[in-house]
């Protein structure tokens, strides 16, 4: 939409136009303060812990293992160079694996992820029902921001 | 030609006195907007309406994602 808009401001005759691509989504998933009526303390954003273990895709279940054992949710986000999320890693995930193979190749790809944005109470109803303890929390570009937990809202 | 910005780019231009427009319709605007921004929905995007804007002055729109 923001292109269309940019477009026709320009055919307008305003001069110089640009276009902010990753909008009002991105904004707020950057933890950027808004204005307005809603209710902020109501998304997912709030309720996001930014306490969260990652690694890279190259690091090797030795390295590994001590970062799950002494994560607070029991879990390690694998990231990229751009903190895009990859995978994640459990303690079950790393059982039987040698010490010296990398995390890339034994990780959970295509982990479930949570927009920022999100109403916080539909989306911990869901964790409840599908019994998840914690979920990535991450912008429509796919870098991570944090992890929410199953906890219930105060 | 519009120029695609980032975050980064934008935090610039706002800086340096760009006016920021969302475009998205004047409920979602009332909703939640970023600070300073100006609505201007899409649909209303007339000449009439663009008048209002120094057309000298760097603008940034923006909607809800790139999606």
């Amino acid at each position: 939409m923001s292109q269309r808009a940019a477009w026709q401001l320009e055919r307008l005759g305003v001069v110089s136009v640009h276009d902010f691509v990753d909008g009002k989504s991105y904004w707020i998933g950057s933890g950027r303060p808004t204005v307005g009526t809603i209710d902020l303390d109501a998304r997912v954003l709030a309720h996001t812990s930014t306490d969260v273990s990652t690694v890279g895709p190259e690091s090797t279940v030795g390295d590994v293992r001590p970062v799950v054992a002494a994560d607070a949710h029991g879990l390690v986000i694998v990231v990229n160079d751009a903190h895009v999320i990859l995978g994640t890693v459990r303690e079950t995930t790393l059982v039987d694996a040698p010490d010296d193979q990398p995390i890339g190749e034994i990780m959970r790809v295509g982990p479930t992820t949570v927009r920022p944005d999100e109403p916080a109470v539909a989306v911990r109803e869901r964790m409840a029902t599908r019994h998840v303890s914690v979920l990535a929390v991450s912008r429509p570009t796919g870098e991570l921001i944090g992890v929410l937990p199953a906890s219930p809202i105060r | 030609m519009p120029t695609d910005i980032s975050l980064s780019t934008l935090d610039r231009l706002l800086a340096d006195g760009a006016l920021l427009i969302e475009v998205l319709p004047a409920g979602e605007y009332e909703e939640e907007h970023l600070p300073g921004a100006i609505n201007l929905p899409l649909k209303t995007l007339t000449a009439e309406r663009v008048a209002e804007v120094d057309p000298e002055c760097p603008v940034a729109v923006y909607c809800w994602d790139a999606l």
